[in-house]
């Protein structure tokens, strides 16, 4: 099934701030007991968060406080806006109370036409997870675990004899009826890299069908298309030689990193909402919405299996441009500790994000849009701390999961019903 | 990446940088709180000369100076801007005790020194010296400095000679250090880690300065400190280095007790506890690494310290198990997804240069896990002094003891914790954590690890090089 985002984004009523404030807060400290929203009844929900983003003032003008709403969901959008209205109606209508334009009454199908209304289009979506089902997770973590009580203290046999007698078992439980029934991966996961290659070339072909085919001479395309690209490459260069001279790094201060910290690491995984200004003018803001489009592209077709350019911590990101494209919005959700999250970017993905945040504010002097950049890692990590923003509400349907721990279940599910050879055998049951 | 080579200002580093003073067999460490800035300073002005450099070994005994963040705040009352903010804040906060394990008994509140129930700790003296006697002369000769110059006394700890080179539950340590380019002694490039990763002032993995504290031109009038790349500022940090200092106490019983229990419960005899402990190490006692022989003792070429996982064959752990502590502390070429050069590339940058020794005496003066195995704990208290340098204490010493030492999912493991340490999951207290032998046909897992290393002191410490520590002895660094 796939899994898609949702992003609402609702104004706050001015004087209602610093109550929707606390409410989220107080919510945000006992996610699990709190008595306002019940998480465990949200059905499609992988992870959940509510940010507040507070009044700003860019360029003179005023940008009231904002309520962001950001979700990874299972399925349809409408289903998942039910799922959220109908289990929770008490909870979000309260929520929603202090933002402008909220339902007066409280029907959860009022509620749904209000999140529907202010969602907004997510540019650039990444999972790691990809296909699974929230219920499949912890169905895949339970068949591990039992595997685990199985071989406590079984007698050392051959391989194959050892895959039998898990199979045997397993199939003797009912509750474990599922895991037989084959899971197949997403169409993307599995030929994604290949149709889009041949999507790539069938685009190069039409442009030089048109080249060969257009009464026009032939040189007109080529020229044009190198005079618009080397244009605008100029034009980039130039704002990037303006921006580095204006360069000045961002310190840390340890107080407001401090805040930061409180909320981190007490789950397998942690979460970044990330909040900057785009550069101003036209270059800067279709340069980083075409560069959101490629790396979605790349997200769904190629990285899909977990592994983002090496990088195997991440269960879901997402960028937006909101505010009619002032700002960009970065939520993650990620395994293990923001020093090291962030030191894999640097280390093994700093050409995209580099690509991505060079188009943004007080960002680390760039070269030709992904170079440099985030490889300026001390200078890249504090801008990345001094541009994080609190999130006061964060939920993860398994805290305890990693995204190899996941992963490697869905492969360990997938691999005892399927017959194997002695070899497929043996590297099976190193997954167990 | 080739690592950058800059010739280094020996003569402005502290000797503890650039040599562990293995020659001089003794070492006490004095903790102290300042309580009156000007005769600190004085006294501070006094025993520079004696601080040891990098280019001196004097024989009569050997002096190193480090400074907590209120220590620095203390003797210098303008602002420095670029500390890292670990040590700004310090070695005591809750965020750092969840990713550092200071939990339960190991807890801050707990501990002799540096913890929030102890008296706020500015410096230590480091004091290193080739005979006992020498060590307790220049102990009381200080001491008797300290009263007349408004220095408290907080708490001196001991590290007696160590000459068969093992830590209190048997086994080799220290074996691998990283080693800077540019110095006397040379190593091959994948034990060869950037300057800068250690020193401030010097290209680092990334070859780029590390971050250095800066203080403003003005508060720096005579010129003392060396100019910063930021117009308008001196750099303070140049040469200097952030100390890791932890007091690790060790439960020497309990650890093999452990062995013991997990090696009944993969089916072996209880004999053979030390395999099982080797397994958790990555190494056998004498230093062995289980790569090079995972199933005996057998004589440890020195050269044999360079070894690596993928290239013995071992992706799979069946050699080295996955989370052995030295595997974990020190991934080499066998890094999670990455090619075996980039983990090499990537795990130098999470190194650090150890500087520790131990403490209190052995449980059995041959210091071998045979005899050691089966002795109950006597009434003695025993661990390691835990010191190691680096210049960014989050990417560093925190990662490692964070995302590779306690993470109970490294390496794609599901419950594992470092089996040596055995640090509990601070996201989940109650839980039993496991220990994973990777083996055909299938693993074997050693339920219920214990802890058996406890926290019982600890700090963030800044080095400053030899004119920073003249800076910080002046009189009038004030406005």
């Amino acid at each position: 099934m796939r899994q898609r985002g949702l992003t609402v984004i609702t104004r706050i009523q001015a004087d209602k701030v610093n109550e929707l404030r606390s409410l989220l807060e107080a919510i945000g400290r006992d996610i699990n007991e709190n008595p306002v929203v019940s998480f465990a009844s949200f059905r499609t929900v992988h992870f959940l968060r509510w940010v507040i983003l507070d009044e700003t003032t860019i360029n003179e003008e005023r940008i009231a406080a904002q309520l962001v709403l950001s979700t990874n969901f299972d399925g349809k959008l409408i289903p998942h806006l039910e799922d959220l209205c109908s289990s929770n109606l008490d909870g979000l209508f309260q929520i929603y109370s202090h933002c402008e334009g909220a339902p007066k009454e409280k029907f959860s199908q009022h509620l749904l036409h209000y999140l529907k209304k202010n969602r907004i289009s997510i540019p650039a979506f990444y999972r790691g997870t990809a296909g699974r089902k929230v219920a499949q997770i912890h169905q895949e973590q339970s068949l591990w675990k039992k595997i685990q009580g199985l071989l406590q203290g079984s007698k050392s046999e051959n391989g194959d004899k050892i895959k039998t007698k898990l199979f045997d078992e397993i199939k003797k439980d009912p509750s474990f009826a599922w895991a037989f029934s084959p899971y197949k991966k997403e169409f993307n996961q599995q030929f994604g890299g290949i149709t889009l290659r041949f999507q790539a070339l069938a685009v190069l072909a039409a442009l030089l069908a048109l080249i060969i085919i257009l009464p026009i001479p032939s040189y007109i395309i080529p020229t044009f298309l190198f005079l618009f690209l080397g244009g605008w490459w100029i034009q980039l260069r130039v704002l990037e030689k303006k921006d580095e001279e204006a360069f000045i790094a961002a310190r840390q201060d340890p107080s407001e990193v401090a805040v930061l910290m409180k909320k981190e690491d007490f789950k397998v995984q942690n979460q970044l909402t990330h909040l900057v200004e785009i550069k101003p003018g036209v270059i800067r803001l279709y340069t980083l919405k075409f560069v959101l489009w490629a790396i979605n592209l790349l997200a769904s077709r190629v990285y899909n299996k977990g592994n983002l350019a090496g990088i195997q911590s991440i269960h879901f990101a997402r960028w937006v441009i909101i505010d009619k494209g002032r700002r960009l919005l970065f939520f993650s959700n990620y395994d293990g500790s923001w020093e090291s999250y962030l030191g894999e970017f640097v280390d093994r993905a700093a050409v995209g994000l580099t690509g991505v945040w060079s188009n943004t504010v007080g960002f680390p002097p760039t070269k030709n849009l992904i170079r440099n950049g985030a490889r300026h890692s001390a200078e890249f990590k504090a801008w990345a701390r001094f541009k994080q923003i609190p999130t006061q509400i964060w939920y993860s349907a398994y805290p305890t999961s990693s995204i190899k721990n996941i992963n490697n279940n869905t492969a360990i599910r997938q691999g005892l019903i399927k017959k194997m050879n002695p070899e497929k055998t043996k590297e099976w049951l190193q997954r167990l | 990446m080739a690592t950058k080579t800059v010739s280094m200002e020996l003569q402005d580093i502290q000797g503890l940088l650039i040599r562990s003073h293995k020659e001089m067999s003794y070492a006490k460490y004095f903790m102290a709180h300042i309580t009156e800035q000007e005769k600190a300073k004085s006294w501070l002005s006094d025993i520079i000369p004696e601080i040891t450099d990098g280019i001196s070994k004097p024989t009569d005994f050997r002096l190193q100076i480090a400074f907590t963040y209120s220590g620095i705040r203390k003797l210098c009352n303008a602002k420095m801007f670029g500390f890292v903010v670990e040590f700004e804040q310090g070695m005591a906060t809750d965020f750092r005790s969840r990713v550092l394990g200071d939990l339960e008994e190991s807890a801050p509140q707990n501990w002799e020194w540096g913890g929030p129930n102890n008296k706020a700790l500015d410096f230590v003296l480091m004091v290193f010296a080739p005979s006992e006697q020498r060590l307790s002369q220049k102990h009381e000769e200080t001491l008797s400095l300290w009263t007349q110059n408004g220095i408290e006394h907080i708490i001196s700890l001991d590290a007696p000679p160590n000459p068969h080179g093992k830590e209190h539950f048997g086994f080799a340590d220290g074996i691998t250090q990283p080693v800077m380019p540019g110095l006397s002694k040379s190593d091959l490039p994948e034990n060869t880690v950037s300057q800068g990763e250690f020193i401030l002032g010097y290209p680092n993995g990334y070859d780029q300065l590390p971050a250095t504290p800066l203080i403003k031109e003005i508060n720096d009038p005579n010129q003392q400190l060396p100019a910063s790349k930021e117009s308008g500022y001196r750099d303070f940090g140049r040469n200097g280095s952030y100390m890791v200092f932890r007091q690790l106490e060790q439960d020497v019983e309990g650890f093999w007790k452990q062995a013991k229990e997990g090696t009944k419960q993969i089916g072996k005899e209880e004999s053979a506890c030390i395999y099982t402990a080797s397994k958790m190490v990555g190494r056998w006692p004498n230093g062995k690494p289980m790569t090079e022989d995972p199933e005996n003792e057998s004589s440890f070429d020195p050269k044999e310290k360079y070894f690596l996982y993928l290239k013995n064959g071992d992706k799979a752990g069946h050699k080295c198990p996955l989370g052995s502590h030295v595997r974990r502390t020190n991934p080499r070429d066998v890094l999670p997804d990455n090619k075996p050069e980039a983990s090499v590339e990537i795990s130098n940058l999470h190194r650090i240069l150890r500087r520790g020794r131990i403490y209190g005496p052995p449980l059995d003066e041959s210091f071998s896990a045979e005899k050691i195995k089966d002795l109950p704990n006597d009434d003695k208290k025993r661990g390691l002094h835990f010191i190691c340098f680096n210049a960014n204490i989050a990417r560093q010493f925190e990662f490692i003891q964070h995302m590779w030492c306690n993470n109970t999912k490294f390496d794609g493991l599901y419950n594992d914790p470092d089996p040596v340490l055995g640090i509990k999951d601070y996201r989940d207290r109650s839980k039993k954590h496991d220990f994973t032998i990777q083996a055909d046909p299938v693993r074997q897992k050693i339920y219920g690890l214990t802890r058996h290393v406890e926290i019982k002191g600890g700090a963030y410490f800044f080095m400053p090089g030899l004119k920073a520590l003249k800076f910080l002895s002046q009189k009038d660094v004030t406005n």
